[in-house]
């Protein structure tokens, strides 16, 4: 193998998949040019010597090869700015989140010196892991958007905007980007946490200077886990299909609507089912003391009042796109005479 | 004064990168393979190096204003040759025109 196929074969490594062998041949064919037109110009053999110098000049096959790739992002400048509201949004509520549960731990054990250190160092650790898993589940979500939809148009307002739409009546069936990218980043983030650290969803007290966690799902909550899986899945499927499409259609409309149906019955089913949570009620007692009863009361009516404020939430928002869907097509019957008239 | 010389260097790269394609397309009227393409722009006095006229060769192929050919003349190796497109002359003569009246503007400018 002389040096110019040695260098081909270097250069092929690094240029894309596709079209690969055309790109060679091309890039060979230029080279060989090159080579022959030098040759001829000095009146000199065309020797390892000369091939040498043009492959010498010609450039390293990493770069050579770059030339001809695309720009890749793993999150590109289209999806960034959602990524970045994203972001903050979840490290405030993960900072709340924090913040409110070591002021509870202050409340219930007291705010000595030991114990606030105790708590800091604790809540720390778990809110430096929190942020750390919280931000590369994020990036995780935004890469395989990045991937999978690199065509969705994200257009700024800037390039869109007209002195018109400031009287403009807002359009219903465009799709809000942002709406849906929340949509499907805290339907998986919700996928991998029940799925895969269904033990870490509880709560911490401190005893005698250590933490014990108490997980509180139940095994009702895991038979239902099923059909909560499907529903997430069915609605990040939605989500996506209309990032791509960038409007409402009535077919899209309707397929909602059920999902927000089956969505509410499961949580009635939920709701008049065997309680979500199961607690460690012994050791609970042992490990707060007079204030456990409180504690313990407060679980196991919380799942319930959760799902009470969900199924009303669902069922105005399901109402209201029934609603929306009746006006519309009586909007459509009447705009029609007039059309044909 | 290094930084003004990196600055001129910038401005003049990105007013390159401007009009290599109309340069390119001008250039296609008889068919070139790639290296013929390079010395022809060379010896008009647009030096530009293989890998920026490669990709610009493609895109412009990929937007219908070229067309090209593996094809084997005068018993020599296989080359692709280039040519510009119908499509591609109809562009040509729009920004021609274009061009024209860049010109005349930032000329009346900088009088």
């Amino acid at each position: 193998m002389n040096l110019l196929d040695q260098y081909m074969m270097e250069v092929g490594k690094h240029l894309p998949r596709k079209g690969c062998s055309d790109l060679q041949a091309e890039i060979r064919s230029t080279i060989e040019d090159m080579i022959e037109d030098r040759s001829q110009q000095r009146g000199i053999p065309m020797d390892e010597a000369l091939i040498s110098e043009v492959l010498q000049e010609y450039g390293a096959p990493a770069k050579v090869a770059s030339f001809y790739k695309p720009t890749r992002y793993l999150i590109g400048p289209k999806l960034y700015p959602f990524f970045e509201m994203v972001v903050k949004i979840v490290f405030s509520v993960l900072t709340l989140v924090a913040l409110i549960g070591a002021s509870i731990n202050f409340i219930i054990r007291g705010a000595n010196s030991q114990a606030i250190l105790l708590v800091l160092q604790n809540y720390g650790l778990q809110y430096l892991t929190g942020i750390i898993s919280a931000f590369g589940n994020i990036v995780l979500v935004f890469a395989i958007m990045e991937r999978i939809q690199p065509s969705i148009e994200f257009e700024s307002e800037s390039e869109t905007w007209t002195p018109a739409d400031l009287n403009a009546e807002p359009n219903p069936d465009d799709v809000k980007h942002s709406g849906l990218i929340f949509e499907i980043l805290f339907s998986t983030l919700g996928l991998a946490l029940f799925n895969l650290y269904p033990n870490l969803i509880g709560f911490a007290m401190m005893k005698s200077n250590t933490w014990i966690f108490f997980p509180v799902l139940s095994d009702a909550f895991f038979r239902y886990l099923p059909w909560i899986n499907l529903l997430w899945i069915l609605h990040i499927l939605l989500d996506l299909y209309l990032l791509r499409k960038g409007t409402w259609q009535t077919a899209t409309h309707l397929f909602n609507l059920v999902l927000e149906g089956a969505g509410i019955a499961l949580a009635c089913a939920m709701f008049i089912g065997p309680s979500l949570v199961s607690l460690n009620t012994e050791k609970i007692a042992e490990t707060m003391g007079k204030s456990a009863n409180m504690g313990i009361n407060l679980f196991s009516i919380l799942p319930q009042m959760v799902l009470l404020i969900l199924i009303i939430v669902e069922s105005i928002e399901l109402l209201q796109g029934i609603w929306g869907l009746l006006i519309k097509r009586s909007a459509r019957k009447m705009i029609l005479p007039i059309v044909c008239s | 004064m290094e930084h003004n010389l990196d600055s001129v260097q910038n401005i003049l790269l990105e007013l390159r990168r401007g009009i290599l394609a109309i340069a390119v397309l001008s250039q296609l009227q008889k068919e070139q393979y790639g290296y013929s393409l390079l010395k022809l722009l060379s010896d008009q006095g647009l030096a530009i190096d293989q890998g920026t006229l490669y990709p610009l060769l493609r895109r412009l192929e990929s937007q219908g204003l070229l067309q090209s050919d593996w094809r084997i003349v005068e018993e020599v190796r296989p080359r692709r040759y280039y040519v510009i497109s119908s499509l591609g002359q109809t562009v040509l003569s729009q920004l021609k025109i274009e061009w024209d009246n860049v010109v005349a503007t930032v000329q009346k400018m900088l009088l």
